[in-house]
């Protein structure tokens, strides 16, 4: 054990040195000079909150954390003694800086923020604003331009920008509106890509998101699959739920057509298991029916859920009471869902949950992850948006918005103009989360702000994070992932299979 | 609630810090009078309860800690950000 804390004078730096950064030592440490002004070992900072009574969970920027006793806290806050176990828990945390750990922790620092030198790799084409569908959560129903459509000259022009970056492989996602009513200048962005893409080296990945409706035929799956398009299909849940959402009856049923469909055409064209993935957005009638869904999904054969909240842009802004629920509320169904996910995985079955896997990532293989769960956010270092007119934008939520607030530029210049511009910068800016109340809270090195949230509640890129619905949803599924991991013994080998899983990825 | 603290004690960047995650729930007024601060909170809506004054305080006692330690180590997360972006040069 370690001689008790005695409040010694702190080594005095030299006079042309910065001034002194408190340090932490033991009276059994030798004090280390690491650079001007930090004198080691020494306390980082550190976030904390309590997590479960008496027990708190502490994070450093670089994303490694750990937990507290309330002992072991007032420890902290008061420089009393510390047991060789808690410094070495510190040490390995990164919460205590010494010798041994402090370059390490650099190097953490600038790899969990690789991104920001990667340049853009998600590059989303709009292809048409026009949708067969009138869904009563539609992001995309009251943004600019409602019904426009992208000609086959825009969308190479955006496929030869977004091959401007530096990133050296990318991904090109369709979206609309329903990008398949659109599906020449789907074809003609493929095919440029692949080109344009193999003369420069670069590899490049396509993902489609649809509704799955009677806009699906056998020639476009050939066509998405022979050319190894990701499909992401719009699933709510069984018939009711998916239908309700959609004001429109037999979509569930066209959709379970297409499934057969486009499992028969995969196994014609590709020797790999099938692989669908889905997204589902949680409306009032989602709550309760945390079985039925994961059910239904087993049944379409999608083993990955990805749950999401409404975003409360176009028709999800409304107030409609299908829509009108608390952060609280959909935690409790989404704690439903990851309680149905580990029950099924303990019989056998691979199901995850895409918040759940990217939150243990986060949590436990340093992953930075998700264009806007992050600081800073994506807007147009991550993610740009094409849209239908060649305008471009920071990111999917700031197309989605009635004016051109977040356009940044267009296809008809360089893309370096639109990501050196002030205006990209700015915006950029308002997302670092240094600047808000979470550079007070343990959840930020795992989380972000959003600037178009900002902008649509306080007209403002700077807004209050507190007051979004995103803060207590993203915290509330941190905190709950981290109370399983501290509480339940299944739920952590559970967690360490997935991101063992995820990793090997 | 009503609490007054004082100024001595609770710097009012402390004070503010602490009223930040109230603002969602409640409205809130920090007045100063003389040797103390003088806080108050009011639901916005009819179905969120009271703020409790016991939970606000320890709510002040984290946000002092917090400060402290956001100010003691400007310099050291400066340094240490340098260090991490250094090869982007």
């Amino acid at each position: 054990m370690a001689a008790p804390h005695e409040q010694e004078p702190l080594a005095t730096p030299q006079a042309n040195e910065q001034p002194s950064v408190v340090s932490f030592e033991t009276p059994t440490d030798a004090v280390k000079t690491w650079a001007p002004g930090v004198l080691l070992p020494t306390l980082n900072y550190f976030r904390y909150e309590e997590l479960l009574p008496e027990i708190y969970f502490a994070s450093v920027d670089s994303g490694d954390w750990t937990m507290l006793s309330a002992t072991e806290l007032h420890v902290l806050r008061t420089s009393a003694a510390m047991p060789d176990a808690l410094r070495s828990r510190l040490v390995r945390a990164h919460l205590l800086l010494d010798e041994t750990n402090i370059d390490e922790y650099c190097r953490r620092l600038a790899s969990r923020h690789f991104f920001l030198n990667e340049g853009p790799t998600l590059h989303i084409l709009v292809v048409t604003r026009r949708c067969n569908l009138e869904c009563i959560y539609c992001q995309a129903a009251e943004g600019r331009d409602r019904r426009g459509q992208m000609g086959v000259e825009t969308a190479e022009k955006a496929i030869d920008r977004a091959l401007e970056t530096p990133a050296r492989s990318l991904i090109v996602e369709f979206q609309g509106g329903e990008p398949l009513l659109n599906f020449p200048a789907v074809r003609a962005a493929v095919l440029r890509a692949e080109e344009r893409g193999r003369a420069l080296g670069k590899r490049v990945e396509f993902s489609l998101i649809t509704n799955f409706t009677e806009v699906v035929t056998e020639d476009i799956l050939r066509f998405l699959l022979g050319h190894k398009v990701s499909v992401c299909i719009s699933l709510d849940g069984p018939r009711e739920i998916h239908d309700r959402n959609r004001n429109r009856a037999g979509c569930y049923d066209t959709l379970r057509a297409n499934i057969r469909l486009y499992e028969g055409v995969w196994r014609e064209l590709r020797s790999e298991a099938v692989v669908l993935r889905a997204l589902l957005t949680t409306t009032r009638h989602s709550l309760a029916a945390v079985a039925e869904i994961v059910d239904t999904y087993v049944d379409c054969g999608i083993d990955h859920l990805a749950i999401r909240p409404v975003t409360p842009v176009g028709r999800g802004r409304g107030e409609r009471c299908d829509l009108d629920y608390s952060g609280a509320e959909f935690l409790v169904f989404w704690h439903g869902v990851v309680a149905e996910v580990l029950r099924r995985r303990e019989l056998g079955l691979d199901l995850r949950e895409s918040h759940l896997e990217l939150f243990l990532q986060k949590l436990f293989a340093n992953e930075t992850g998700h264009m806007d769960i992050r600081s800073p956010c994506g807007a147009a270092i991550g993610q740009i948006v094409y849209d239908t007119d060649g305008g471009i934008f920071t990111c999917d939520e700031g197309r989605m918005l009635d004016d051109d607030r977040f356009m940044i530029g267009n296809v008809a210049s360089p893309l370096r103009d639109a990501l050196a511009s002030p205006k990209t910068r700015a915006i950029l800016e308002s997302s670092i989360a240094e600047q808000y109340y979470c550079d007070y809270c343990a959840c930020k090195p795992f989380c972000g702000v959003c600037p178009v949230l900002h902008y649509m509640d306080d007209g403002d890129l700077v807004g209050d994070p507190l007051r979004q619905r995103r803060c207590s949803v993203y915290g509330g599924m941190l905190r709950h992932i981290l109370r399983l991991f501290a509480t339940d013994g299944n739920a952590r080998r559970t967690f360490a299979e997935i991101v063992e899983t995820s990793w090997d990825r | 609630m009503k609490v007054a603290v004082p100024k001595g004690v609770y710097a009012s960047e402390v004070v503010m810090l602490s009223v930040q995650p109230y603002l969602a729930d409640y409205f809130v007024a920090v007045s100063e009078d003389g040797d103390v601060l003088r806080i108050s909170m009011s639901p916005r809506k009819s179905d969120v309860p009271p703020a409790n004054e016991g939970e606000f305080l320890n709510h002040l006692q984290h946000a002092t800690f917090r400060c402290q330690r956001q100010r003691e180590t400007a310099e050291l997360r400066r340094i240490l950000l340098e260090r991490a972006f250094s090869h982007y040069r």
